[in-house]
């Protein structure tokens, strides 16, 4: 964690840097190479924090050899995989619950060249206490722009010799219960089919006592993708999510060790320090698991609203290394 | 170890199901996963051939990674 002067001398050095910081710092800098996000929480060396007057930085080590960084809109981004270089590292930043969000968050396994090549990043937010008051935005620091709507790209290309590989720690299962599934895409639903019967979901999570901080997990080819429960209103009977839900996928409702921390020690990737670039962690473990002040081992980053390997995740952790 | 080629039947047979593995790769996997949700809801054979074409990309496009070379080990003969 840097102040924001140590920060503008970084990039007076012209060192190339991913950045997550309050809206209110990140505008105070200088153009540069540079992009970053907004968010106030973070996991620094000493535990989970919440501060709007430092910035995480990751600097990109020497293995990047060239980088650009493009912006994408709602009908652009379909192209952000086709846009990687050969071998390369993209990198993307994408403010909360805008249309862009939304579109990459439904549609990417649908975009050509999905998964392709490695792309990370996060889901920009805000001091929770702000929600729904201020955007979150997406620094360009390249041209000293920032959107709060769309995305920022920096897309790398790295030496021959060495190659990026994302990867995440979910500590969530699926668990033994109901198979849970929905008729249509979406980010909310007001019907599931629940073991082959199709009822109203918000209903059957009440009557089931359902601990809605426990996602909905989903298997893809064996890795297990959450979906976070954002709300229920019981007045609409809408159920609504941080991620969407897919037409035909199996759900079921997640289980893990109650020990948030000695369980994600346990997983942490086999890694040595030096090729780990970047890694982020979701408010929502940052919240339900009480990691204000609380380690998890030596990985350290924004706590963000989604993070994104390949596609959209939720209550994940989000890695990528360098080897 | 040498990477099928796109037209080899061993992709389509990965993308619909009918060979599966615990694959190691987080791109292999999520790809897997969307591919084969998105051939229940389209069967077509051209749907199957375009994401067997897809499978064979990212394994070709990976190859240098170890999770990727350990996952190919575990189908190519």
């Amino acid at each position: 964690m840097y102040d924001s002067a140590a920060v503008k001398e970084l990039i007076s050095a012209g060192r190339r840097l991913l950045l997550a910081g309050d809206e209110h710092i990140l505008a105070t800098l200088p153009t540069g190479n540079w992009i970053g996000g907004t968010i106030p929480y973070f996991m620094t060396e000493k535990g989970g924090a919440f501060t709007k007057e430092r910035i995480y930085v990751t600097e990109l080590p020497s293995d990047v050899t060239h980088f650009v960084v493009k912006e994408y809109d709602e009908s652009t981004i379909s192209k952000v995989y086709t846009d990687m270089p050969e071998n390369g590292l993209s990198f993307i930043l994408v403010p909360a619950l805008t249309k862009t969000h939304l579109a990459f968050a439904l549609n990417a396994p649908a975009f050509p060249g999905f998964a392709s090549r490695p792309l990370v990043g996060w889901v920009t937010g805000i001091d929770l206490a702000d929600f729904g008051k201020v955007p979150p935005r997406a620094f360009n620091g390249t041209t000293g722009k920032n959107l709060a709507e769309g995305a920022v790209v920096m897309h790398m290309t790295l030496a021959s010799n060495r190659s990026a590989e994302v990867d995440i720690v979910n500590l969530f299962t699926q668990g033994k219960g109901d198979s849970i599934r929905f008729s249509e895409d979406g980010f909310s639903a007001k019907q599931a089919i629940v073991n082959g019967v199709t009822q109203p979901f918000a209903q059957y999570l009440k009557e089931k006592n359902i601990d809605t901080r426990l996602p909905l997990v989903a298997s893809f080819a064996g890795a297990m993708i959450n979906t976070s429960f954002q709300g229920v209103d019981e007045a609409t009977g809408t159920v609504s999510f941080y991620a969407p839900v897919f037409a035909g996928m199996e759900y079921k409702l997640g289980e893990a060790e109650r020990d948030y921390v000695t369980s994600f020690a346990k997983q942490l990737p086999q890694t040595q320090d030096k090729d780990l670039v970047f890694s982020c962690n979701c408010i929502l473990n940052y919240l339900y698991a009480g990691l204000e002040g609380k380690r998890t081992g030596e990985i350290t980053g924004p706590v963000t609203f989604g993070e994104i390997a390949y596609q959209l995740l939720n209550q994940t952790m989000v890695y990528v290394k360098i080897t | 170890m040498a990477i099928p080629s796109a037209s080899d039947p061993v992709w389509q047979k990965l993308v619909c199901g009918q060979l599966e593995y615990q694959f190691e790769s987080l791109a292999v996997k999520v790809f897997l996963g969307s591919a084969k949700l998105q051939i229940s809801r389209d069967g077509a054979p051209a749907n199957q051939r375009r994401l067997a074409i897809e499978l064979q990309g990212i394994f070709a496009k990976n190859e240098t990674l170890k999770s990727v070379q350990n996952d190919l080990a575990k189908f190519r003969k």
